[in-house]
């Protein structure tokens, strides 16, 4: 089944002679269930590829089909509510909220979602990511293996069917970064999820079930 | 770009909104400052040139001989001088120098030193003139110019706080958005020197196009003013220069402060973006009660606010401040538009009247004597609010039977006059003790002032106006029928209250007559023609007595008004007059001269007139007749010549607002409170009695109180600008901050809608705090101000408590102008934010 459909799907930035094509005409699917790897060089448009997909972006044209929703069709209240039910983003710079403990950044998703925390499964997280003693730390107070976790942590908290990861252990170094990968693979596997990673490090890009190789906004490797 | 310093330019252009909020505020604080400054300059100018005017000199130098000074003239220090006598007063003991040398020096700034110099070396002494002197800081009053001085420096330093204070928030917003270019400059080898010019030159930029422009529209201001006043107006450029150097000061130090914060950033933590939030400071905070109050969102907007706790205490400070202010203000108004309407409630029709009364043996020569000169009275006529003039008669009677009188006066009434001076208390005392011939004799001579009521005239118009306070009977009055005016104000004792021992009770009843009762009055026009011819003989009389005093002491140094003999004549001669008044009187009433009159009208209280300016301190008013014209001449035997009085009505511009014209109720009082010699000349051994409307005296006290409140308002108005403009820019500015953080939300599933929620919650909590915090404060501060305020109005003797009212005005504008202002803030830039979530994750703030 297919989780993610991208039909021509093209962004383009700027104007006339300043014009750059972020994705050109990329059609791709993602299976429910699959963990993908986009790899590619640096402006090659991977990031474009994800914030497209998970609606942080809008594509210039093409169709972009979420669980089975066109996402290109949404507008801004409907995005959101898209984004925090089906979505979970785990960013390079891990960007959490500086002002909210780890607990709060996680079940933030979910009130937002005007939902209850499930106390069991927030408690399950934490043990899982291992950030049982640090819940009530800010940011600023965990080192980044931490904080990465803790974003991921936030991803998996209102269950979303997509997890879309971006170079998330780009700041990290080689044991914390192997380790994060496993959290999500593990993750993945047990919350039936899918995950598309952004990574830069072929090692960890080999671990998934398929790569995509991008350049100039175009797959050119599947 | 040719030059690294053009980096200033850039930036500065970054921001354009918030650069010209930043202008505005420099310009505002100029403006006003060298609007002021400009006004005093030119003060001191006009003044010095009117001072020259009146005597070219500066200093006066007593020289022994003409030789002398001739002498002295050739000194170079001298720039002109010229020779007159002087008088010289000292303990007590005045000395003339003929040939004194009345200098102007070369440079006026150094008359001290230069006179010091001369008298040392020609062994002389000198004066200073010291009105001039001090205008140039010389002189003997050079301390309390220095005090003045050290005044006008500190307000203009408080300008310059706030003038340059934008300028300082608004580059480190600059300084901080920048902050990431800052590291990598410092990365590709700019020095710390290097960057701090940068900052100086953006502050630089804004502070002087703000004090160029401020300049020019403070010069405009100033010459408004000046042309508003009618005083010449000048251009100063020094203000310009003072201004420039207190600013630009100002601004090297404060700018410091931002140079450290780009500075102190090593380049790597510049380029992560680590100066954000600074890790030591950040705390957990709960907010659980705003979680239950707004949801999530309220929870998030409590946190984000604590996490500069430091700003949000000197937001919420600044604006509890501005509304405890703003509250009490209000309250201050309000309180003047209660004493307004308290005030012309008493003042009645004709607020400002002027009046005498026409006693027996007062010719009408006397009367008129005692009215302010023609020309007074028609200047006061023709001024703009006065709508109305009317002649104003009155005129003692007297009555025949005196224990039929006293048995009419009320209790209260009476127990009114104890302890102050009246002829009943007079009468009463004396009568308790009549053993004492000589109390005897002045029993007799009382008995006919004791008989004496007032009576007033009016027009057809300001008669029939009583018809309103018309308590029985009717104003419709037969030939021999009377309206009488039943109550009035008394004087009450509170025996148990020591501090409020005295208060005024208003229309409490002075007499019981009825309608029916009946009052015999005697022929006033033949007691007065009688009296007057007594008067006469007594005023030659009185003139010899005077002159033979005036012999006597003539060599000696006491003035002969200040003798015991002096004192005698007047007793004995007041005495006499008293006596001869009551013997006419009694050979009245036993050749059976006089007149039954009916009391058919009773009216409660006086529709044409307030209290007079005695009244208002205590004074009990006597109860009177009121009747028409006609009948008013018939029954006192005047005619229309024998005004005693006028009287005018005062239109106050802009009735509804507490708003008095000073200079125009400055201008009527002083054509009122006009003293001629006639005054005193024709009204030989006594004063010519006057009464004067209290309307005027108070009036002028309210415009007193205006002006400090109009100061006061004008005072929190330029605070409370500079404080919006601030606040404007630090908001915004700190909104575009948080660009990241914004996207960090929009991604995990924030909708626009309610990230703005959680951002006006934000000014919301804010609002609550000040709002809160403002009116508790506001409310104590106007509960306290009732205080003095009542105390003010007791001093006017104003039987009135102004009781505590809850502002509710002034609360809901509170409310209204601090949501306005600190959701305003927020909801204008963040509708007008472009999101780009992408965008602003990766650079979000930078």
């Amino acid at each position: 089944m297919d989780i993610v459909t991208m039909e021509h799907v093209t962004k383009v930035y700027g104007e006339n002679d300043t014009r750059v094509w972020g994705l050109h005409d990329v059609s791709l699917t993602v299976q429910k269930g699959e963990i993908v790897s986009v790899v590619g060089a640096s402006g090659s448009g991977k990031s474009t590829l994800l914030h497209v997909m998970g609606g942080v972006d809008t594509p210039t044209s093409g169709k972009v089909i979420v669980d089975g929703k066109d996402i290109t069709k949404l507008n801004d209240e409907q995005m959101a509510v898209f984004r925090r039910r089906k979505i979970g983003f785990v960013f390079q710079a891990y960007h959490l909220i500086p002002v909210l403990s780890v607990e709060e950044n996680i079940t933030m998703p979910i009130l937002l979602d005007h939902r209850k925390p499930d106390k069991a499964y927030v408690e399950q997280i934490l043990e899982m990511l291992g950030l049982q003693d640090r819940r009530k730390h800010l940011p600023n107070q965990l080192s980044g293996g931490q904080q990465q976790r803790t974003a991921i942590a936030r991803a998996l908290a209102n269950r979303p069917s997509l997890i879309l990861a971006d170079e998330p252990t780009g700041a990290l170094d080689s044991k914390n970064g192997k380790e994060v990968i496993t959290i999500l693979q593990n993750s993945v596997k047990q919350l039936d999820q899918t995950l598309v990673l952004i990574t830069h490090n072929i090692d960890l890009a080999r671990e998934a079930d398929r790569i995509i190789r991008i350049a100039d906004g175009e797959i050119v490797e599947e | 770009m040719n030059h690294y310093q053009t980096l200033a330019f850039h930036y500065l252009k970054t921001n354009k909104k918030r650069n010209i909020i930043t202008i505005l505020g420099v310009v505002v604080t100029t403006m006003v400052l060298f609007a002021g400054l400009n006004l005093m300059g030119n003060g001191i100018a006009t003044r010095i040139t009117h001072l020259r005017e009146k005597g070219d000199y500066e200093l006066i130098l007593l020289t022994e001989s003409r030789q002398q000074a001739e002498e002295i003239l050739q000194d170079t220090r001298i720039r002109s001088a010229y020779i007159g006598p002087y008088y010289l007063y000292e303990y007590g003991e005045e000395q003339l120098y003929p040939n004194a040398l009345y200098v102007t020096v070369t440079n006026p700034y150094r008359m001290n030193a230069v006179m010091k110099q001369i008298c040392a070396e020609y062994g002389i002494i000198g004066q200073y003139n010291d009105d001039l002197a001090q205008l140039y800081f010389q002189g003997n009053n050079q301390e309390l110019v220095v005090i003045i001085v050290l005044i006008v420096l500190l307000v203009s330093y408080i300008f310059a706080i706030f003038g340059v204070g934008i300028v300082r928030n608004s580059i480190q917003l600059c300084a901080l958005e920048h902050i990431q270019d800052y590291g990598n400059l410092r990365c590709i080898g700019a020095s710390k020197k290097q960057l701090k010019c940068v900052i100086y030159i953006q502050g630089a930029i804004l502070e002087l196009i703000g004090i160029g422009i401020g300049v020019a529209l403070g010069t405009v201001a100033s010459m408004v003013i000046g042309w508003h006043f009618q005083i010449s107006m000048g251009f100063h450029p020094l203000a310009i220069l003072f201004i420039l150097f207190l600013f630009m000061g100002d601004l090297y130090f404060t700018m410091v402060e931002n140079c450290k914060l780009i500075i102190n950033m090593t380049p790597i933590a510049a380029i992560r973006g680590e100066y954000r939030i600074r890790k030591e400071k950040l705390k957990l905070r709960k907010g659980k009660l705003f979680e239950k109050i707004f949801g999530i969102e309220g929870s998030y907007a409590y946190k984000n606010l604590m996490r500069n706790p430091t700003r949000f205490v000197r937001a919420v400070s600044a604006m509890t401040f501005g509304i405890t202010a703003f509250i009490m203000l209000m309250g201050l108004i309000s309180s003047l538009n209660w004493y307004v309407k308290k005030i012309e409630d008493k003042a009645k029709y004709y607020q400002i009247y002027y009046g005498s009364m026409l006693d027996v043996g007062d010719t009408p020569d006397l009367v008129h004597a005692a009215l302010p000169p023609i020309e007074n009275l028609q200047e006061i006529a023709q001024m703009k609010h006065i709508t109305e003039v009317r002649q104003l008669y009155s005129a003692k009677v007297y009555m025949v039977d005196l224990d039929n009188c006293y048995s009419k006066l009320s209790d209260e009434y009476l127990q009114s006059l104890t302890g102050i001076w009246s002829p009943w208390n007079e009468y009463m005392y004396v009568y308790s003790q009549p053993t004492d011939l000589l109390r005897i004799d002045q029993l007799e001579a009382l008995r006919s002032s004791l008989a004496g009521i007032e009576c007033y005239g009016y027009g057809e118009e300001d008669y029939q106006r009583y018809q309103s306070v018309l308590q029985e009977g009717t104003l419709n009055v037969s030939e021999h029928g009377v309206v009488i005016m039943n109550r009035g104000d008394i004087m009450k004792e509170n025996e148990e209250d020591i501090e409020n021992a005295f208060w005024l009770e208003e229309g409490a009843t002075l007499v019981n007559y009825q309608i029916g009762d009946t009052i015999d009055i005697v022929n006033m026009k033949r007691y007065r023609l009688e009296m007057t011819a007594i008067h006469e003989v007594m005023a030659k009389k009185w003139d010899e007595e005077v002159e033979r005093l005036e012999r006597e002491y003539r060599d000696d140094d006491t003035a002969y008004t200040n003798t015991d003999a002096y004192s005698d004549l007047l007793r004995d001669f007041y005495l006499e007059v008293r006596t001869q008044e009551s013997e006419c009187w009694n050979r009245l009433i036993e050749e059976g001269d006089y007149q039954t009159y009916t009391i058919e009208g009773i009216v409660k209280e006086d529709v044409n007139h307030g209290p007079s300016s005695d009244d208002l301190y205590g004074n009990v008013q006597p109860f009177r007749i009121i009747l028409p014209l006609d009948r008013y001449y018939a029954l006192t035997g005047t005619d229309e010549s024998m005004n005693t009085g006028i009287q005018f009505r005062y239109e106050r511009p802009f009735k509804n607002l507490p708003f008095v014209d000073k200079e125009e109720i400055d201008n009527i009082y002083n054509n009122l409170y006009f003293s001629s010699d006639d005054m005193t000349n024709k009204a030989y051994f006594q004063y010519a009695d006057r009464s004067i409307s209290a309307y005027l005296e108070s009036m002028s006290k309210l415009a007193d109180m205006q002006s400090q409140v109009g100061y006061a308002v004008l005072i929190i108005t330029f605070i409370s600008i500079m404080a919006i403009l601030n606040f404007i820019n630090t908001t915004t500015s700190n909104l575009y901050l948080r660009r990241r953080e914004f996207a960090q939300l929009r991604v995990i599933g924030t909708s626009k809608e309610r990230l703005m929620k959680m951002v006006i919650y934000e000014g919301l909590i804010m609002t609550v705090f000040s709002c809160t915090l403002g009116i508790l404060l506001g409310c104590g501060a106007d509960v306290l101000l009732y205080g003095i305020v009542n105390q003010f109005i007791q001093t006017l003797g104003f039987n009135a408590t102004w009781k505590f009212h809850f502002p509710y005005a002034a609360v809901i504008i509170s409310i209204l102008a601090s949501v306005l202002l600190f959701c305003g803030s927020i909801y204008i830039p963040m509708k007008g934010m472009k999101q780009d979530m992408v965008s602003d994750l990766k650079t979000g703030g930078d």
